[in-house]
């Protein structure tokens, strides 16, 4: 009996850790300038952050604790914590994830696989290119867990094409392997479907700040950002990967015919496709009336009409854990702000940055974009816009500096996940390939985190001005 | 007797394959060959699935199934499973998921025993746990960690007898039993013994005593240690030493020898806190040990 309780300590010995934290903090004496329940709420933040972090128990467990401490700390009613669990933004994450399944479950690949094929000619380099911006264009509207499900089988296909024994073409490989996760990195940011934490942001500004921000501003503000990553990531990783000099012309042509004979678009793939533009027009054109949920229930509908998915696809495919914990980051976000929680630490903060003359402008963004990406690397990066974004946002107010700016600085470096296998799920379905090692991403993800923060930045100084 | 062999990957783990293959061969014994892949945090695992998926449609292997192909091949290589008229690999079922917590392949060996190819995702250390659980093993045949709270953990939570590869090498053995009054020895002495009959080794029993004046029952210990060797027909040596155990017994193996030696007798909770001698043997040391449960 002793073994399996000390067993059970030491296997859980973080979230011990973390629920004695929780329990601590919100005992002991509350510091100047803080309410009782704010000080509830950090320790709350405290008690998931642990959690998050060490993941000794299922991640569901975090948003279920955050219900649970938020009424036992008596910082809100099971009714207010109920309903600050629900809105547009987890309708919109939960229809997106299942969009998302029903694409998956088409067959798309293999017309993809054609038309990079068809686009590389014969060349390593235009090959990465093209998988950058097949996985750029769709993961921004589609997400990068779904592109990267998407795209990996036709990298492998391709990289066990070229030659069996990958040790020859390691570099290639990596290459390949890496246009896919950061295609879709610097995708996730391009519109609101992108990721789910985007969905957050808007949450925040709305709920947070009474400010709406449309399918479409959200697009005007952040795609061109997509578009300069693009060629950015096609070099960086063409002078990091330096492909092996092999000629891969003739593995792809045979490649190319195979796709080819498998058939082009069928009935089921062009519905697919014809659901998915609607549901974007939607999106586009009615996100302030209709929301953006909804058109994506509208799509899911749908889908489950035309028999192009069943439910128990979608059961099997949508993790109805990741719905929660977006659920409960935007009700910890509330309570932070309602309990001044946020506005407490973001004081502190400043303060920190004053004393160290580092306050207020684009030198205060710039750090705070990257804390956010550091944050990001380390929890993945929808809890790290869920831990940092009411801090940030309150930041933003307390220094005069534009809430949307902030909003979008800390989306967006959110996205520069370049350097760890759990920064994203691109990152983690890619490296479940098992062709490429923790460290390789390192490798070529500290260029490309340097070189994100100075393109946040160059566009943050000229062309959000210009917007606002 | 059912062994369980674990292993850290493909070619990097040939040597141990081989060891293990080796014990399996000797004790005509079902042996299962586990893997175990990387773990994936919660709020991935759909996505991973997905991506599983959409590869199983292009007819790419899950990864983790190339190790087990790797292992298959060299326990045939070592003649220890069964083939058909054709040569190929005789097999119970091709790999499956799901049976008891892990993907498994079921092979025939040459004398009809069960060999089990088996693929778990996860922690290490829990997960081969958690199969020692589900299989009811008598052996762990395990490589050694580089971090002292793991082999801890290995050691006083894994259910049965384990043998950890540190430093194996494809040489001929001898083994070193490290006796001592304790039931935990006895079984030691008796597993120990099977193996090295079995692998044809020949033995040291030694003893190790804290000061001069304990040196009479050392050499009590190993009178009695001796009748096992002598009915298992194994040619041995013997040392009653005084000193550290711990320091002694690394001393002794070097690299060319196989520590036995039993599970500490201390309580649960002692050894949750700190490092028995087995721990210290295996960290500190550089030969494989086989420790008695």
């Amino acid at each position: 009996m002793i073994r399996i309780i000390l067993y059970w300590i030491d296997t859980h010995r973080w979230f011990i850790t973390a629920i004695l934290s929780c329990v601590v903090l919100a005992n002991v004496p509350t510091p100047e300038g803080l309410s009782e329940n704010g000080m509830d709420v950090i320790a709350i933040l405290v008690m998931s952050t642990i959690i998050l972090i060490t993941a000794q128990v299922p991640l569901p467990t975090v948003p279920l604790l955050i219900a649970v401490f938020q009424v036992l700390l008596d910082v809100n009613t099971p009714k207010g914590v109920s309903q600050s669990f629900m809105s547009d933004s987890v309708f919109f994450i939960m229809g997106s994830l299942m969009l998302a399944v029903a694409i998956v479950h088409q067959k798309l690949d293999r017309r993809i696989a054609y038309w990079i094929l068809h686009f590389a000619k014969g060349s390593i380099t235009r090959l990465s290119t093209g998988f950058i911006l097949v996985c750029a264009i769709m993961a921004s509207f589609i997400g990068g867990l779904t592109v990267a499900a998407i795209m990996l089988p036709v990298a492998i296909t391709i990289v066990i094409n070229i030659d069996e024994n990958q040790k020859n073409i390691r570099n290639i490989t990596l290459m390949l392997m890496f246009s896919i996760a950061y295609g879709c990195a610097i995708a996730s940011i391009g519109t609101p479907s992108g990721g789910a934490r985007n969905a957050v942001m808007i949450d925040y500004w709305s709920r947070l700040y009474d400010i709406k921000i449309s399918y479409f501003e959200w697009i005007k503000y952040a795609y061109p950002m997509v578009l300069i990553q693009i060629p950015v990531v096609a070099f960086l990783l063409r002078i990091t990967f330096k492909p092996e000099k092999i000629n891969i012309g003739n593995a792809l042509d045979k490649l190319r015919e195979s796709v080819k004979a498998e058939g082009k678009m069928n009935y089921a793939d062009w519905l697919t496709v014809s659901i998915f533009l609607f549901i974007l027009f939607l999106w586009v054109t009615s996100s302030d009336t209709l929301g953006l949920g909804i058109p994506a229930f509208i799509g899911v509908s749908a889908y489950l009409a035309f028999g192009l998915i069943s439910w128990e696809e979608i059961n099997r495919g949508v993790n109805w854990g990741v719905v929660l914990l977006y659920g409960s980051a935007i009700s910890l976000g509330i309570a932070m702000q309602n309990t001044g929680a946020a506005s407490w630490i973001a004081n502190a903060l400043l303060s920190g940055f004053t004393s160290l003359h580092l306050g207020g402008g684009l030198l205060l963004m710039v750090i705070m974009a990257v804390i956010t990406m550091l944050v990001a690397n380390i929890m993945s990066n929808g809890p790290a816009v869920a831990v940092l974004g009411p801090i940030f946002l309150e930041v933003a107010v307390l220094s005069d500096m534009s809430v949307i700016l902030v909003g979008f600085i800390i989306a967006m470096a959110s996205s520069f996940t370049y350097m760890t296998v759990i920064g994203s799920p691109a990152n983690t379905i890619v490296y479940g390939s098992n062709f490429i090692k923790p460290k390789d991403f390192f490798k070529a993800g500290w260029k490309m985190s340097i070189a994100s923060i100075i393109i946040l930045t160059l566009i943050s100084a000229t062309y959000w001005q210009f917007l606002q | 007797m059912k062994l369980l062999l674990c292993i850290a990957g493909g070619e990097t783990s040939r040597d141990t394959i081989v060891a293990g293959g080796k014990i399996a061969a000797a004790f005509n014994t079902d042996l299962s060959v586990l893997y175990v892949g990387e773990k994936h945090a919660t709020h991935m695992t759909s996505a991973v699935n997905l991506s599983r998926m959409k590869l199983s449609e292009w007819k790419i292997e899950l990864p983790g199934v190339k190790v087990l192909e790797y292992a298959e091949m060299v326990l045939h290589d070592l003649n220890l499973l069964e083939v058909d008229d054709t040569g190929e690999i005789v097999e119970v079922h091709s790999l499956k998921p799901d049976i008891n917590g892990a993907y498994e392949l079921h092979a025939m060996g040459k004398h009809g025993q069960n060999i089990r190819l088996r693929l778990r995702e996860g922690e290490i250390i829990d997960e081969v746990i958690k199969e020692v659980d589900v299989g009811g093993y008598d052996v762990t045949i395990i490589g050694a960690s580089k971090e002292r709270r793991l082999v801890q953990r290995l050691i006083q939570f894994v259910e049965c007898s384990l043998f950890i590869t540190k430093n194996i090498q494809d040489i001929d053995y001898r083994f070193l039993f490290a006796v001592d009054e304790t039931e935990m020895s006895r079984k030691a002495l008796l597993l120990g013994a099977r193996t090295a009959h079995f692998l044809k080794a020949e033995a040291t029993l030694l003893t190790v005593v804290s000061n001069d004046s304990d040196i009479k029952s050392g050499e009590e210990n190993l009178s009695k240690a001796e009748s096992i060797l002598q009915r298992a027909g194994i040619k041995y040596d013997k040392k009653v030493m005084v000193g550290d155990p711990t320091e002694i017994i690394i001393e002794e193996a070097g690299e060319d020898h196989i520590v036995v030696m039993g599970s500490s007798k201390s309580s649960q909770l002692s050894k949750f806190f700190k490092a028995t001698k087995a721990v210290k043997v295996v960290q500190d040391g550089n030969c494989p040990v086989l420790i008695a449960k």
